[in-house]
């Protein structure tokens, strides 16, 4: 059988792995296959015996076997190791969980216990989803040979076929609730709908049967996980059809779950629960990878991962990259703790001092200037990961501590005797996503997979950084992140020093950026950036070449970090970090700001851009009146907040709770990191329920308090027109007609 | 203040209570940062005066660096000499804490420099996490107790600064403590401290209240008489 791997998942009730092969010919087959998964378990000599008993004592032990050889992520070698392989797939973390309380979680070193099934599976088979494979039984188990290397970038993906799916609620409040009933089911297959009406359980069933018979490889849905695969099956459970009714190519049991909220990076995210199909893929068209990559994107990660895409498709960036990592930690047939990551070495708080910081900022001017150009470090952190040697077992090892690698001003040694697993793991990423953007740049193939494909790779290399300072991270350690921010401030400090021995001026530097102006008779930005690159290890390139750029002020007046605009030489305005550019924004404020810097980009000098302030005003004033006429779309007049808590934490009745209490009312719960959406009615009202309505309620809003609404394009154009004098005062006078001069425009002309 | 004993830092508690005793687990308890900011000053201090080192295990990522430089700096003392003989480290999840007390390497490793003091920031915020499964955090808790316990036979006092005052989780904190203190600030310039558990004497609750006028400062509580 020749054909790709759609899905790989453990059979829990025969204890064997089910594997899905869509063939070239198009066909799917289901294919079964034994195997036996082990878990390791490592104790003190004198504990050994103890050990062998508490598994013994336990019913879900199949046998405990003494093993030799294998090593740690160190290199060292772990001693008195057993093999365990429990009685069944179930009953593994059971097992282990059980060995690890008896022994107070520290007596006992457990490994390879929460390794997905799957993951496991493939690596063992040495198989990768989605890759074009040869399928042989041999021995009674399954054999795999690649047909296609997986380092082939212009490899045909497998044709899978795909639909869309939509449910209509038959709602009884605003918002459709799991206890609304099921009006309609629309399923798109390329440009033709299917739509299935009538009683609920005739919905139901015709949906299903319309599946079976379509056989999709692939159903696509929006919100999937987080509302339509729940509703569709808690609905079948109420229509009595739970045992009729699936989507999958295999009946699969599936109940509604609660979500999690996580912090990450000081905000609170959601992640919706994951409702899998067997056989073939749902895609919630929401989740992070899939936005960032679509199909596409997906696609590839998974055969360069060895994540079958439906599961890939619920990881975040991190758990992807760490995927990698363990998928190149148990190629290397290195034990992987359990629930044991290494603390942070003691150090002295003088170190701590040194140590403990991120990377390095060269505080922005404030104002306009001309003929900037800005430069990128390309993947730094990862890029140092890789150049450096950075892992969580190669800073502060234990074998080189006189001789190794020294880290800048922080004094940590990094092995020079062996490669670390994240740096092995890193490299062929960074590698890949160069390989696309040259492909792209030379305008080979279609750009636009090759744009997904490397949009995704990106986001996973944005993320191994973060990953080495995250708690729970399973190849982290504070070290290797401390070491990391040392270098990236070490380089960025070079590339300063290599610029403006060329002749220009840093105007900002941002952690691996750098915005320059030429000074006089400057050399040639190749030529610095050749300078940098020779000096850091780490390529820079020309990310562009500014007519004009804007740094824009932080509250206090002093120049903000990551928050501009400019005009690029090929006609593109860069924006970063104003309103237009956050989720929460209003449409209308959004668009505004557009047309402004639509407007502002038709200039190509300062002078030219001082001149056209004025007309900003006006098209602040078109914008105010049709709010003040009430002739905005209520849907763009939405704010999108994602709220940090749950509702009775909220203390102040802030527009969030009070979407949150409306909400409520209509039956739904919000966890913190979901997020709410709603308009504002009457701000000044003593009611708070008037102050704001939830946006799904939108058809029931009489209008919208226009006053708020032009007070938030007053700020946005202050956002914009600060660097030139302007206040929010001067910009609500313009906006009453009276033609405010900024104090630049006095002193200035 | 005791012979056998080492300085808080904060001159009315060593009039009061007698410092940290060595060969103690004490447990401070507070609402406020108040905790964590004495054993701040008894490093300073005790690094100052004696010369030893002091190890802080910070489970709440809350140890400041600046704070104690600016101590320091208070003091006339040079800060990177007293940063110097501090030694600490960050377990981020209960399980890297568990793993800092097990028997070779971690805490026990850098205990072979003889320090003054132990002190152990916020424990329980790590160990009763969200992320953590409940009988594990009652795993690591009990276990983490016992080593700490065991670690009476140096010579040096062991101190937790716990941050809340809700009893839920804190009794086994408290049970395990030779002293707990409970520390309350009382509006601007008043600092109640209670001495919830103390083996050695006759009661086990004392109020002790502080005021001094222009005190509004946690500098200024450190000075003051009680």
């Amino acid at each position: 059988m020749r054909g790709w791997i759609i899905d790989a998942y453990p059979d829990y009730g025969n204890n064997e792995m089910t594997v899905w092969l869509k063939t070239r010919r198009g066909k799917v087959l289901r294919l079964r296959d034994a195997y036996t998964p082990a878990f390791y378990a490592a104790t003190a000599r004198e504990n050994l015996g103890s050990l062998l008993q508490e598994l013994r004592n336990s019913s879900l032990l199949r046998e405990a076997l003494p093993e030799n050889g294998k090593r740690l992520l160190s290199g060292a070698q772990e001693e008195n190791l057993l093999r365990v392989v429990a009685r069944g797939y179930a009953d593994i973390e059971k097992l282990a969980y059980r060995v690890a309380v008896r022994g107070e979680l520290s007596r006992y070193r457990l490994y390879n216990v929460d390794v997905n099934l799957a993951q496991r599976y493939l690596v063992k088979r040495d198989a990768r989803p989605m890759l074009l494979t040869e399928v042989k039984r041999r021995a009674g188990r399954l054999e795999y040979s690649a047909l296609e290397d997986v380092e082939d970038l212009s490899y045909k993906p497998p044709g899978l076929r795909k639909v869309g799916l939509e449910v209509v609620a038959d709602k009884r409040g605003s918002v459709a609730r799991l206890s609304d009933p099921l009006k309609k089911a629309v399923l798109m297959v390329g440009d033709e709908r299917v739509e299935c009406e009538g009683r609920e359980e005739d919905v139901l069933m015709d949906l299903a049967d319309h599946i079976a018979r379509l056989d999709p490889d692939v159903v696509l849905t929006m919100r999937g996980d987080s509302f339509l695969m729940p509703y569709l099956y808690h609905r079948a459970g109420v229509s009595g059809l739970s045992e009729e009714f699936h989507l999958g190519r295999e009946p699969e049991k599936q109940r509604v779950r609660e979500g999690k909220s996580y912090h990450s990076y000081g905000r609170i995210v959601y992640r919706p629960p994951s409702y899998y199909l067997k056989g073939r893929m749902h895609l919630d068209g929401t989740r992070f990878l899939l936005r960032k990559g679509g199909i596409e994107g997906l696609i590839d990660l998974s055969r360069f991962s060895g994540i079958p895409p439906q599961r890939l498709a619920r990881m975040t960036a991190g758990n992807a990259v760490t995927a990698i990592q363990l998928r190149r930690a148990l190629e290397n047939d290195v034990l992987v703790p359990w629930k044991r990551q290494g603390c942070e070495y003691f150090k002295t708080a003088w170190s701590l001092l040194h140590a403990d910081r991120g990377g390095y900022i060269f505080e922005p001017r404030v104002g306009i200037f001309e003929d900037v150009a800005e430069l990128d470090f390309a993947s730094m952190y990862p890029g140092i990961m890789v150049r450096y040697n950075i892992s969580p077992e190669t800073v502060l090892c234990g074998c080189c501590r006189e001789d190794g690698e020294r880290v800048p001003g922080i004094g940590y040694h990094v092995c020079i005797k062996r490669r670390g697993l994240v740096p092995l793991a890193l490299r062929p990423i960074i590698k890949r996503r160069m390989a696309y953007k040259e492909l792209m740049r030379r305008g080979n193939g279609d750009g636009g997979d090759y744009e997904a494909r490397q949009g995704v790779l990106k986001w996973l290399l944005i993320t191994s950084f973060g990953y080495q300072g995250y708690r729970n991270s399973r190849f982290g350690r504070i070290e290797s992140h401390e070491a990391i921010c040392a270098y990236g401030r070490e380089l960025l400090l070079r590339a300063k020093e290599a610029a403006e021995e060329r002749g220009y001026e840093v105007l900002h530097g941002l952690v691996d950026s750098l915005w320059l102006r030429r000074d006089g008779d400057a050399g040639e930005l190749e030529e610095v950036c050749r300078r940098i690159t020779s000096k850091t290890g780490i390529d820079i390139s020309l990310e562009a070449r500014y007519r004009w750029i804007v740094f824009l002020p932080s509250k206090t007046g002093v120049g903000a970090l990551n928050r501009y605009y400019g005009l690029k030489e090929n006609g593109e305005v860069k924006v970063r970090g104003v309103e237009m550019r956050m989720s929460s924004t209003p449409g209308v404020i959004a668009r505004y700001q557009e047309e402004v810097l639509r407007e502002l980009a038709q200039r190509w000098s300062i002078r030219e851009v001082r001149a056209a302030l004025p007309g900003v005003f006006r098209i602040m004033r078109r914008y105010a009146r049709r709010l003040i006429e009430g002739r905005v779309d209520p849907g763009d007049l939405v704010f999108t907040v994602t709220v940090s808590r749950g509702f009775r934490e909220y203390r102040v009745n802030g527009f969030s709770k009070i979407a949150l209490r409306q909400l409520r009312r209509e039956g739904i719960g919000i966890l913190p990191g979901q997020g709410v959406r709603y308009i504002v009615t009457d701000h000044r009202s003593r009611r708070h329920d008037e102050k704001v309505r939830i946006a799904e309620a939108w058809r029931e809003i009489d209008g919208y308090d226009a006053e708020f609404y032009v007070t938030r394009l007053v700020k946005a154009t202050e956002t914009l027109l600060r660097p030139f004098g302007y206040t929010e005062e001067d910009i609500a006078m313009a906006l009453q007609g009276h033609e405010q001069r900024s104090i630049y425009q006095y002193v200035g002309g | 203040m005791e012979e056998d004993a080492v300085s808080s830092g904060v001159r009315f508690f060593d009039d009061a209570f007698g410092g940290f005793k060595k060969r103690r687990l004490h447990l401070l308890v507070s609402a406020t940062g108040i905790g964590e900011h004495i054993l701040y000053r008894s490093a300073v201090e005790n690094i100052a005066r004696l010369g030893v080192p002091v190890l802080f295990v910070d489970c709440a990522n809350t140890f400041s660096p600046y704070e104690i430089a600016r101590i320091s700096m208070s003091r006339g003392l040079e800060e990177r000499g007293i940063l110097s003989k501090i030694h600490v480290s960050r377990p981020f999840t209960a399980y890297q804490l568990s793993i800092l007390f097990e028997d070779h390497g971690g805490v026990e490793e850098t205990l072979e420099g003889k320090p003054a003091i132990l002190a152990l920031l916020h424990p329980l915020k790590l160990i009763y996490s969200e992320d953590v499964a409940r009988e594990d955090a009652e795993i690591i808790l009990r276990r983490m107790l016992r080593r700490l316990r065991g670690l009476r036979r140096r010579d040096m006092a062991v101190v937790i600064a716990h941050l809340g005052l809700r009893r839920r989780h804190l009794t086994q904190l408290m049970e395990a403590a030779d002293y707990a203190y409970v520390l309350q600030t009382m509006g601007r310039n008043r600092i109640k401290v209670r001495l919830e558990k103390d083996p050695g004497m006759s009661f086990t609750e004392r109020d002790f209240f502080l005021a001094h006028g222009s005190q509004t400062t946690l500098e200024r509580f450190a000075e003051a008489r009680g």
